[in-house]
């Protein structure tokens, strides 16, 4: 079973998101954050659980602290918790900086654009 | 009698010899005061020639105002000068004036000629009075005249003083006319000077403002590219979500197209309004870049931006590197590249876009082709004109190839397109392998 962590602060994109992984990852489940802060929460929940989401989805712009910064505070878990999962990007943005910032960084797998498409969720899934 | 008519001839002879003794020591003196005037001349035209020499070197302003004052003193023969300088103050008065030892200081009532008379008192920090000459010569006594000469900017305020007194006083040597012409050359070229200078400063602070506001404005379309696309993204991921998961009839399926199409445009409107805002105002900025990768990225980047399938084929070296501005040649590519996928023709089977890489004689070629749509002799013409859409299916605004016919240029290239209609197009971009710095 593949876990999914959504963390966006437009709700709306969230839930697409969620219908979208929902119905074409089978047997997929999906946490959903609408803050930054939230989100932490629920990961260092999940550290101390012992578990660690299969996929973290991040919005870059977000209020109070960008998905980019969020990355940051997420290098603090144990590394051999962060191998377990992907980190990937989701911009609505066009902004070059994004990419270039997203590939310089070790931990994150991908910078995608959004909404999520069909296709793309299943090349996510195969690889 | 004979020795008395000698005697009295003799006794003129020496007169006249005596007078012309004295006359020869009269224009004896009369050369030695030429020469000593012509000398004093001398060193004030020297001192002026290496004051305006100094002007025209284009020195700091602190620099520069230092070495006026030397030359004050040297011209005016004075003990010492200074200046004090300030920027011009909202009410019209000015913090700085040029001023010499036992000179009062204060800031001044601002005078537009050359020849205006200012009253100082002598040892006070008073603010001084204007007066006619004549009152001034009236008031003489403890006082002393000060006769100025004003440059003046925009923002910069200066005075070159000079005194005029009856009695030769040793802090106030007498201004004769001499001078004041002095003065005025004096005056001019540090008028000149100052509004050289403040120039320099204006030009500097207002490319420093500019890039300010550069940045802001990148800032701002940023933002507002972001804002108006994050919810555009939601309704397009809606609509897929429903066209993905629900079983509509007919009539909503053929809605739900429309719609996405209608977002779909807007979208590329916002996205070209950024390219827009971005690519007018950024400089050229080259680096070593590899085209063969940077084409493979977009190949990557377009391979889920479409329905049904599109193959895609890079020909020519694995790796090439060229000196060009990434961001630029990134966005032509792009752009051309994403056009070969819009307008692919959907009765081919299969859709495809080649990518050939070509380099010689300093040129980089590439080539990019494809099986679509092609485009009318009509339209032909005109694909790189601004705001020009071909189609009725173009989306955007027009600005697309536009830019790309822009970047190019900055890049010190060209771009061609050869295409017939429903025989796909082929667009040609020659680079050189070094941006060449354009003026």
């Amino acid at each position: 079973m593949k876990q999914f962590l959504l963390v966006d602060d437009d709700a709306v994109m969230n839930l697409v998101h969620r219908e979208m992984i929902q119905n074409f990852v089978p047997g997929s489940s999906v946490h959903m954050c609408e803050s930054c802060h939230e989100a932490l929460a629920y990961l260092q929940a999940k550290v101390d659980a012992g578990t660690w989401p299969d996929f973290i989805l991040l919005d870059i712009n977000m209020p109070e602290m960008n998905g980019f910064q969020v990355v940051e505070r997420m290098e603090a878990f144990p590394s051999e918790v962060l191998r377990k999962g992907q980190v990937l990007m989701l911009s609505s943005s066009l902004h070059p900086d994004d990419k270039a910032r997203a590939e310089a960084s070790p931990l994150i797998a991908q910078i995608l654009s959004k909404p999520l498409t069909r296709a793309r969720l299943n090349a996510l899934v195969q690889d | 009698m004979p020795e008395q008519t000698a005697y009295k001839e003799l006794l003129r002879d020496y007169r006249q010899l005596q007078l012309r003794v004295t006359q020869f020591s009269r224009v004896e003196q009369q050369l030695i005061d030429t020469k000593d005037r012509l000398d004093q001349e001398l060193l004030i035209y020297k001192r002026m020639s290496e004051f305006s020499a100094l002007a025209l070197s284009g020195t700091d302003l602190q620099g520069f105002l230092d070495t006026v004052a030397e030359s004050v003193v040297g011209i005016f023969e004075l003990e010492s000068a200074f200046i004090l300088a300030g920027p011009k103050q909202e009410d019209g008065q000015v913090d700085w004036l040029v001023g010499c030892e036992g000179m009062a200081v204060g800031p001044a009532t601002l005078q537009e000629t050359l020849s205006d008379l200012v009253l100082i008192d002598r040892g006070t920090l008073e603010e001084p009075v204007d007066l006619t000459p004549q009152e001034g010569l009236a008031v003489l006594g403890t006082q002393a005249l000060m006769l100025h000469a004003h440059a003046s900017t925009d923002r910069l305020e200066m005075w070159l003083c000079g005194f005029i007194s009856k009695q030769s006083l040793p802090l106030y040597p007498k201004v004769e006319s001499r001078h004041q012409t002095i003065f005025s050359v004096f005056a001019h070229q540090v008028r000149t000077h100052v509004a050289n200078l403040a120039q320099a400063e204006e030009l500097s602070r207002k490319n420093a403002e500019l890039q300010k506001s550069n940045a802001e404005l990148d800032q701002f379309a940023y933002s507002v590219s972001h804002d108006l696309r994050s919810p555009l993204l939601a309704i397009k991921g809606m609509i897929h979500l429903i066209q993905e998961t629900e079983q509509t009839s007919v009539k909503v399926t053929k809605y739900l197209q429309l719609a996405d199409g209608s977002i779909e445009r807007l979208d590329k409107n916002i996205q070209e309004i950024l390219e827009y805002s971005r690519s007018t105002r950024r400089e050229v900025q080259c680096e070593p870049t590899d085209v063969a990768s940077m084409v493979t990225d977009i190949f990557e980047d377009l391979q889920f931006s479409h329905e049904g399938e599109v193959q895609f084929s890079l020909t020519g070296p694995a790796s090439l590197e060229v000196h060009t501005d990434p961001l630029r040649l990134s966005t032509v590519l792009k752009n051309v590249i994403g056009n070969a996928v819009k307008y692919r023709d959907p009765a081919a089977e299969p859709s495809w876009v080649k990518v050939d890489l070509r380099s010689d004689d300093g040129q980089l070629h590439i080539q990019v082709s494809d099986n679509g749509m092609g485009i009318s002799s009509v339209a032909l013409d005109h694909v790189f004109d601004m705001f020009y859409r071909g189609t009725t299916k173009s989306l955007g605004m027009g600005l697309g190839l536009y830019f790309c016919a822009n970047a190019v240029e900055k890049l010190g290239g060209a771009i061609g397109v050869e295409s017939e209609e429903g025989k796909g197009a082929t667009f040609t971009i020659h680079l050189p392998h070094a941006t060449p710095l354009l003026p």
